[in-house]
């Protein structure tokens, strides 16, 4: 029934290639890109960084910049070349028929501009015609049918006044404002948490419904192409590798890159129990409060109470701002304890951060960093040879060869950054490792490496890692037990299996069901 | 060291105006080691038979009012500005860096009344606090340049402030400190090496600035004292002839703009360069 | 605000304390300097007694400030006249030119600066680049000499001093100012055309921008409904810190052109340590920045929506 739906072809890419002069960006190249969008149906561009999905949605929407790239092909719309055309005729579609919504809410609203005058600005822009109080009255509109509440207050307030859900919500409300027949999302819940992604999602589902806008979602997160797009098309290095029918490429994927994608989503389902030798208990939190002292001072962690044994993986789930990586920092000393108790006596601890652009000192080598780590800075009472002999170690010990002691952060990859991290944190023996989302910032495939590496850690060492994520697959995949936080405090904790599969708290379910984990559970 | 010429190199690569400012700022000393090298005249040497005389050949950029040579006056007055320039910029840039540098690692009220200070002293023009100072201390070359280092000291302090509190807000930061590294360690040896290009271009534009102002103070009178030239001096001495003489004064003043414009431009290359 | 207020009254406070302590303490008799050196010992302790030395210092920082605040800054050393009296007819010249020159800025740069940055790369935004670093190059005595030269010498539009009082012909005043005006602006022009141009290209790049284009807006619609004000901020503070910066200009200005100023008389106080003047110049200085300073506030919180909400 729904192809029947979605026959008309409104958009067709023909042979787009484009390549910018300047190879610094990742994204550089895109080769032989064809796609042709119905009226009314979804379809998702998915594929890793570098693959050049943002640039060829970025091209449909006329919005490379004219003299950085040098481009070649077609991109059809209502018969006319929108990519070899005279700007002044593409800007008739801009925002018209082709209206586009960004990744980062946060700064893609000008910052001094009331949200209200942003919302009209198609309106303004298209149709002229239109009366103030008639704008007005349409931006208010379109505030509401996105789910916005006490819309003359959003009309009326400046961007920084609005939470990152709120403005997203704001943004597809100024691109449905002049009823376009095309949507282009450019990962528009990347930067939003779990339950809010959600939430987005059922509105570019109910939208395309209610109005049939065709959308092209760009993602980078298959899980969510799944839930969303009828149709999807893969990208590897500017090319695409395979297309077809969301279910069909999911179900039976032809090429192989797909398949190592859809493999690298960690899979809920029933595992069996290893079995795994308790060891001792070696920290245990009783009653914690924590947070930052000052005048007032604010407590963000409330009696958060749990224990960690040798060889275990915890994890901590929540959403952005739920108090995981506050409690981390009390945890580890970096914040003084507002009361209850942290008993974990002469634990050596260590540290693995989420960006591993940021984690490691860019201006030092990697053997620098490695035994600055290990001897705390105090380099003498060590010899050269053993240092060197050292480092070396910890780098094997996360599979990278010594040849990379020599170089600077700036010449590695992310997924090479964050071994180096891993091996940073390993260099001192710790007993606890905590790891602060410290697979979040990578792509899929480098994402799946991280975690086998994480594991094989973790059999090696024996030691302990709390490990903090919003990704709750993630957790599932490495974890042994689970805590979930909301708002500073513990709501559910408990082996992951029981957690995941018999859910006792609503958050709980919340947070399972916002990340696609019920279906596929029941199925 | 082999670093260092990288880093040169790179630079160099990456940006115009860096090239611009070396080949300038090269320029601007080969004249004045020349000038070292063969010097006809002692710079305060006065030849009563050619006074304000244009090009010659016994005068190669002629004489000022006094008859002294202008070539070897302008030799010895952009020496003098450049020691002054030197001294000051080492001051200042010390006495900044290390005290922005705690006071951004560290913060808190001490960090707060000190900025409050260094603010306070920013906001008045270093060539008021300059002559704030010459008159509170006197004039001559050291204390003009003990005088202009303090003055510089705000400017570098607020650089140094803001970079090392953006890098102390960085993960490796807060790495170094679950390491067991000193606080002491961290800020000189892991985060100021990440501020390289930002104080070098902070030192060169410093030049530029220190030049200036030394030349202004010079040129009010206040700054270096006869018999010592400076080039500052030798303009407001030579402004009352402009009308018979354009010459003597055109010529230090064009010496004067290279050597602002040679260090402006290294410092904005490297600036550019960097990021 | 009302910190900010408070904030500034207390850093004229420390500002008056560093000072009065700093002229009261460096060596050196103001009843000697006074009296000249062939006075008796009585009448300079007399001298000294009437001048209210031997008060203990807060004492006498007390007396100064009460007195500074009624509007009395007291006597010149050098010509035995009230401080007020000497700077009177002084100030409303330098006031003219700091702001005949700030004028100038403001009206030469903006327009420049947008222009520079629509045409990015191209030969217009090439050659002023160039041109730009050059007159940043050129200390603003040297740039009033060639001036000078160029424009009273050469071309003879100007006569090189030949300024007269604004009591006596306003017009011709003016007139006069125009060149040392030119001169203290030129090379602000130059900073702050760099400026706007690196923050407008700046802004450029940014997403709200991208949002904009993706509205159908022209490039004209982008940069004057939206990048604009948000390039402007950061130069809005530039420019507050080039008004005190050219107070310092003029006084080397006024010096170069034969104006007579405060900074003219400054200069001429401070070789003659004549203390009180410099005292006073000093503080109005002072008072002055901390005004430009708190009308930059003022002028931020207007602006951006995203100051002020906090406090």
């Amino acid at each position: 029934m729904r192809e029947t739906k979605h026959t008309l072809p409104i958009l067709s890419v023909e042979d787009l290639q484009i390549e910018f002069r300047d190879h610094s960006l990742p994204e550089t190249a895109v080769h032989d890109f064809d796609l042709i969008l119905h009226a009314g149906e979804i379809v998702g561009i998915v594929g890793e960084s570098g693959a050049g999905k943002s640039l060829s949605a970025l091209a449909i929407a006329g919005l490379l910049k004219r003299h950085s790239a040098a481009k070649a092909g077609r991109i059809l719309f209502d018969d006319l070349d929108l990519l070899n055309c005279p700007r002044e005729v593409l800007r008739e579609y801009q925002g018209d028929e082709i209206a586009v919504i960004f990744q980062e809410p946060m700064s893609s609203l000008d910052p001094l501009m009331r949200i209200g005058p942003q919302v009209e600005e198609s309106l303004r822009i298209h149709h002229p015609d239109i009366d103030r109080a008639e704008r007005k009255r349409r931006a208010l509109e379109a505030l509401e049918s996105v789910g916005l509440t006490d819309t003359e207050r959003v009309y009326r307030a400046y961007p920084h006044e609005l939470s990152g859900g709120m403005r997203q919500r704001v943004m597809i409300a100024a691109a449905m404002i002049a009823e376009p027949q095309i949507l282009i999302a450019d990962e528009p819940t990347t930067a939003l948490d779990v339950t809010v992604q959600a939430q987005i999602i059922a509105l570019l589902k109910e939208i395309n419904r209610t109005k049939n806008t065709a959308i092209l979602f760009i993602s980078h997160d298959l899980s969510l192409v799944r839930q969303l797009c009828g149709r999807v098309v893969v990208m590897r290095d500017g090319r695409i590798v395979e297309e077809g029918e969301t279910a069909r490429v999911f179900a039976d994927p032809q090429d192989p890159y797909t398949a190592q994608l859809i493999d690298a989503i960690p899979r809920v389902e029933k595992k069996e129990s290893a079995g795994r030798e308790q060891g001792e208990t070696i920290l245990s939190v009783t009653g914690l409060d924590a947070g930052y002292p000052g005048h007032p001072p604010r407590r963000i962690v409330h009696d958060v109470s749990f224990s960690l044994k040798k060889g275990e993986i915890l994890g901590l789930a929540g959403e952005s701002g739920s108090g995981k990586s506050t409690l981390a920092k009390a945890v580890l000393g970096l914040l003084p304890l507002m009361n209850g108790t942290i008993d974990g006596a002469g634990l050596r601890s260590a540290m693995v951060f989420q960006d591993p652009y940021g984690s490691l000192n860019p201006a030092k080598t990697i053997e620098w960093i490695l035994t600055e780590a290990l001897t705390g800075g105090r380099r003498r009472n060590f010899s050269r040879e053993e240092l060197h002999r050292r480092a070396a170690a910890a780098l094997a010990q996360v599979e990278l060869p010594e040849s990379f002691l020599e170089r600077r952060p700036a010449e590695l990859s992310g997924g090479q950054r964050q071994r180096v991290a891993i091996a940073e944190a390993l260099i001192g023996s710790p007993d606890l490792i905590i790891a602060d989302e410290p697979v979040s910032a990578l792509d899929v495939t480098v994402q799946a490496q991280i975690i086998t590496l994480i594991e094989k850690i973790r059999r090696e060492t024996g030691a302990a890692i709390l490990l903090i994520a919003h990704d709750l697959r993630v957790i599932y995949r490495v974890c042994d037990r689970v805590l979930i936080m909301k708002q500073g405090r513990i709501v559910e904790e408990g082996d992951v299996e029981r957690v995941y599969f018999d859910p006792q708290e609503e958050y709980t379910k919340e947070l399972l069901r916002a990340a696609g984990i019920g279906s596929e559970r029941d199925a | 060291m082999r670093r260092a010429l990288q880093r040169i190199r790179a630079y160099w690569n990456r940006s115009a105006m860096f090239r611009a400012g070396a080949v300038i700022t090269g320029l601007v000393f080969f004249f004045i080691l020349s000038g070292m090298i063969c010097r006809s005249w002692p710079p305060t040497a006065m030849d009563a038979t050619a006074r304000l005389s244009g090009f010659s050949a016994a005068h190669l950029l002629g004489t000022d009012h006094l008859g002294r040579d202008t070539y070897s006056r302008m030799v010895s007055g952009a020496g003098t500005t450049l020691f002054i320039a030197v001294g000051t910029v080492l001051i200042g840039a010390l006495g900044g860096s290390v005290l922005g540098a705690l006071c951004g690692y560290f913060g808190g009220p001490a960090d707060e009344i000190i900025m409050r200070i260094v603010d306070a002293l920013f906001a008045f023009p270093s060539i008021l606090l300059a002559l704030v100072f010459v008159s509170l201390f006197g004039s001559g070359r050291y204390h003009v340049i003990v005088a202009l280092g303090i003055a510089f000291i705000p400017s570098f302090a607020r650089t140094v402030r803001g970079e090392v509190i953006r890098e102390r807000e960085r993960d490796y930061v807060l790495s170094a400190g679950l390491h067991g590294i000193s606080p002491l360690r961290i800020i000189f040896f892991h985060i100021l090496p990440n501020t390289g290009d930002v104080l070098l271009s902070a030192v060169l534009i410093g030049f530029n600035n220190a030049v200036l102002a030394e030349a202004g103070l010079s040129f009010l009178g206040i700054g270096v004292q006869p018999p010592d030239a400076s080039l500052g001096r030798m303009l407001s001495e030579s402004q009352q002839y402009l009308f018979s003489a354009p010459l003597t004064a055109l010529m230090p003043g064009i010496l004067l703009v290279l050597m602002i414009l040679g260090f402006s431009l290294l410092g904005e290359g490297v600036r550019s360069a960097g990021n | 605000m009302l910190r900010k207020l408070i904030s500034a009254a207390a850093t004229l406070f420390a500002v008056s304390v560093l000072v009065f302590g700093a002229f009261a303490l460096i060596p050196g008799d103001p009843a000697l300097k006074k009296l000249g050196t062939q006075a008796t010992q009585e009448s300079l302790a007399r001298m000294r007694e009437q001048m209210g030395l031997n008060a203990p210092l807060p004492v006498r920082y007390a007396r100064w400030a009460v007195h500074f605040i009624n509007g009395d800054p007291g006597t010149s050393y050098s010509y035995d006249i009230p401080v007020r009296t000497l700077l009177g007819d002084k100030l409303p010249v330098t006031l003219a030119l700091v702001l005949f020159s700030f004028v100038l800025l403001i009206v030469i740069s903006i327009p420049l600066g947008i222009r520079h940055a629509k045409y990015e790369g191209r030969l217009f935004d090439r050659v002023f680049l160039v041109l730009g670093q050059i007159v940043m190059a050129i200390p603003p005595f040297f740039l009033g000499i060639l001036l000078t030269w160029f424009f009273g010498i050469v071309l003879r539009v100007f006569t090189p001093g030949g300024y007269v009082s604004y009591r006596q012909d306003p017009a011709g005043f003016l007139a006069y100012l125009f060149f040392p005006a030119l001169a203290i602006a030129l090379p602000r022009v130059a900073m702050t055309v760099k400026l706007l141009r690196a923050e407008v290209l700046k802004e450029a790049t940014k997403d709200y921008v991208r949002t904009a284009y993706s509205r159908g807006n022209s490039t004209m619609s982008v940069l004057y409904r939206h990048v604009l004000k948000n390039a402007f901020l950061p130069v809005l503070t530039f420019l507050a810190m080039n008004l005190t910066d050219m107070v310092a200009g003029s006084v080397v200005i006024e010096q170069v052109f034969g104006i007579p100023g405060i900074g003219r008389f400054l200069l001429v106080s401070i070789l003659g340590r004549d203390h009180p003047v410099v005292e006073a110049i000093i503080m109005g200085l002072a008072a002055f920045i901390i005004g430009v300073n708190l009308l930059t506030d003022l002028c931020y919180r207007l602006i951006d929506p995203r100051i002020g909400g906090e406090s």
